[in-house]
Parts: C-alpha cells; sequence; structure tokens
C-alpha cells in the first residue's frame, strides 16, 4: 500500500511553507533595501520566486501519478535573492526608492499574515479530524 | 536567514542613521568654528555608509553565499572642498589680508540632509515594526 | 517502540486461523525475525511493517522538530515559522499515532472477547 497521489490538499500546504520561506526572506531583504537607503552606489535587491512558482506549478498539477518528494518544497521553484542593477536618477547611485519598499514591505507583511493565518486552518481541520471531533 | 535577520539589518540602518544625525549635528554646531585643535578652521564632516555582506561557504551546496547584514559606518571623512572666505580684519583669526576662512558648513543643505536622514531613521523603524508583526502572527500558528 | 509489545503472539495466530491459508498477517515479522524476508509473500498486504514504518516517520517528525528548535536556540539559520510548523506537524503526527494505537488496542480488546 504505497501512496503514489500527492492530494491537491499536501500540494497547496507544501505551497503555503514554501511561500513563508520566500515572503520571510523578502522581508530581510526589504529591511536591507531600507537601510542601505542613503549608501552611495547600493543596488537594491529583490526576490524572485512567484515567477519560477507559476511555471513549475502546472508541470505539477498535471503529473498526478508521480511520487514527489515534496519534502522541502524545492520542485515549487528556488526563492532567489536578485540585484536590481538599474541606473538611478541620485547622484551618489544609489537606487532605492524609499516609498516603493514601504508599499513592498506593506503588502509583504500582509502576505506573510495570510500565509500564517491559512496554514494554522488547515492545521486545525486536520487536528479537527484526528480527534475525532471530540477533546 | 536566520529567525532575526531583519531585525539586526534595520538596526544596523538605525545605528547608521543616528551617526549621521550627529555628523550632521556637530557640522550644524561647528558652522562659525574657525580655530580647531589643529589650528585649522572646521572642516564639514561626512560619514560614509557601506552595505554590510559576509561572504560565507555554504557546507550544503558548496556555493558561496551573501548574508545581508545591513549597513555599516565605515568612516567620518573631511570634506575637503574650499573653505569660504569671508572678509573680516577683526577677527583674531584674520590673516594678512584680512580674509577669516570659515568652515566650508552650508546650512541649508546640512537641514536638508538632516531631514533625509530622519526619514530614513523612521522607515528603518517601520521595517522593525513590520518584522514583528510577521513574527507574532507565526507564533499564532496552531492556536 | 516495539510492535510486539501491544499485539501478542497468540491473537496473530487466532487471526491466521480466521484467514485460512490466506497468510496475510506475517507473524515472523512482527515478533522482530526479519532476516526471512525473502521467502516473505511480496505482494500481500504487511500491515506490522507499515505500520513501523509509519512509526518511524513520525518519529522523525518529532526529531527534526526537536532539531529545528535547537537549531533556532543556537541563533542558526531557521525562520521562525518553519520551527511553529514543524513543532505542530510533530504533534499532530503524534496525536495520530495515539489514536490509531487506541483503535488497535479497541479492536484486541474486541477480538478477547469473542467467543471462539
Amino acid at each position: 500500500m504505497t501512496v503514489n497521489n500527492i492530494s491537491g490538499q499536501q500540494i497547496t500546504y507544501d505551497l503555503i511553507k514554501k511561500s513563508l520561506d520566500a515572503s520571510s526572506t523578502r522581508a530581510d531583504v526589504i529591511s536591507n533595501n531600507i537601510a542601505n537607503i542613503n549608501t552611495a552606489g547600493y543596488k537594491r535587491r529583490y526576490v524572485t520566486f512567484e515567477d519560477t512558482l507559476k511555471q513549475s506549478l502546472d508541470n505539477i498539477t498535471m503529473k498526478k501519478d508521480n511520487s514527489l518528494h515534496m519534502d522541502d518544497g524545492n520542485s515549487f521553484g528556488a526563492i532567489s535573492v536578485k540585484e536590481d542593477s538599474s541606473s538611478s536618477m541620485k547622484v551618489d547611485g544609489n537606487n532605492v526608492d524609499i516609498d516603493s519598499e514601504m508599499a513592498n514591505q506593506a503588502q509583504n507583511t500582509l502576505m506573510y499574515q495570510a500565509l500564517t493565518s491559512q496554514a494554522s486552518s488547515r492545521i486545525s481541520m486536520r487536528r479537527y479530524v484526528i480527534t475525532g471531533g471530540g477533546n | 536567514m536566520g529567525a532575526f535577520t531583519g531585525l539586526n539589518i534595520s538596526s544596523s540602518g538605525l545605528s547608521a542613521e543616528r551617526l549621521r544625525m550627529d555628523t550632521i549635528s556637530s557640522n550644524i554646531a561647528n558652522a562659525d568654528t574657525t580655530r580647531t585643535e589643529t589650528g585649522e578652521p572646521y572642516r564639514r564632516k561626512i560619514a560614509v555608509f557601506q552595505e554590510n555582506l559576509d561572504r560565507e561557504l555554504n557546507s550544503v551546496t558548496g556555493q558561496y553565499e551573501t548574508k545581508l547584514k545591513g549597513v555599516k559606518a565605515v568612516q567620518i571623512v573631511n570634506d575637503n572642498s574650499s573653505l569660504r572666505q569671508v572678509y573680516d580684519p577683526s577677527n583674531p583669526d584674520a590673516n594678512a589680508e584680512g580674509y577669516v576662512s570659515m568652515p566650508n558648513v552650508n546650512i541649508l543643505n546640512e537641514m536638508a540632509d538632516l531631514i533625509s536622514s530622519t526619514r530614513a531613521y523612521e522607515a528603518n523603524v517601520s521595517a522593525i515594526n513590520a518584522q514583528k508583526s510577521m513574527f507574532s502572527s507565526a507564533l499564532q500558528i496552531g492556536r | 517502540m516495539n510492535i510486539s509489545g501491544f499485539i501478542p503472539v497468540d491473537t496473530l495466530t487466532k487471526l491466521n486461523s480466521m484467514t485460512g491459508t490466506n497468510n496475510t498477517y506475517k507473524l515472523d515479522s512482527i515478533v522482530g525475525n526479519d532476516e526471512d524476508k525473502s521467502t516473505n509473500n511480496d505482494t500481500a498486504i504487511d500491515f506490522s511493517s507499515i505500520l513501523k514504518d509509519k512509526l518511524n516517520e513520525v518519529n522523525d517528525k518529532q526529531v527534526s522538530a526537536d532539531n529545528m528548535t535547537n537549531q533556532f536556540i543556537a541563533g542558526d539559520d531557521v525562520d521562525v515559522h518553519q520551527v511553529m510548523l514543524s513543532t505542530q506537524e510533530a504533534q499532530m503526527s503524534l496525536q495520530l499515532a495515539v489514536q490509531i494505537r487506541n483503535k488497535i488496542v479497541e479492536s484486541y480488546q474486541e477480538l478477547n472477547r469473542m467467543q471462539v
């Protein structure tokens, strides 16, 4: 009795975990950009995850019969920190825009909170099933 | 990234901005100082920042990874642009022609720098608050 | 965790005799005699080895939750949500294992009450 079909629920749960990792990394990178707002020559950094995610998500949902190792979620797409080397208007070569960083940070914080609440509800649902709806 | 990396990064930003504000305050306070310990007039000071990075070898993947650590102030340098020459023969520090070398501090520029530094400081504080709220919501998982 | 501790050998003899010659319950592997795997019927469902594997997985989850917590305390590279999720998962796995154990014990007691 082996389980070959990874259920849709399991895929979503693993995706939530991976997305939490990406969101947490992104928060650190945004903090780094904000800390270096007045550093001459600093180029802002950003995190890519969602664009590689879209591609791999199609592959995952189509191949339902493969036994995929979802433990570390790396089949979803890598989380990578990149540098945005575009030139800037400022004399010191710094291309950090404080307003866009603050906006990104607000968005990222909300995303993280939404994801933790999702993860939490899924855990409660499973716990409910395990304890048979009782204690 | 470790659990408190973001907080450490933001706190490095706070320290750097505070240092910059102190430099600016010193410039403003010494805008008319014609004589320092070295005998020279006061020269405007600039705080130089640099991104604080760590490149370490990841034992698992065998590749170099950059660990972000925010910002560090590497130096406080003197602004070597020319000093203002003001004609004031009655000043004890006047030279033979009656000109006094005044510090190269422009109050308006210093005020503008102070505002930008304050804004950066507040942005770092809001980054810390964002990290804290993320941390608290993670602690609620499973409750 | 020794499985033979809570499924006594004589109950399994009863089960084997009830299912006739179908011998789906591997008596040997349950009392811990694992060397003879080659002569076992591979296509039969081996309840005890499934149970053993799943209990090992439960144990792995506990161990990984402990490791994450230790790394977090030591200041290593783990995030707080990873620690929380791994401890929650470990707790749920353990709860599930305990519920399964309860059901197995209940069914064993049920079997014992049967008039043979």
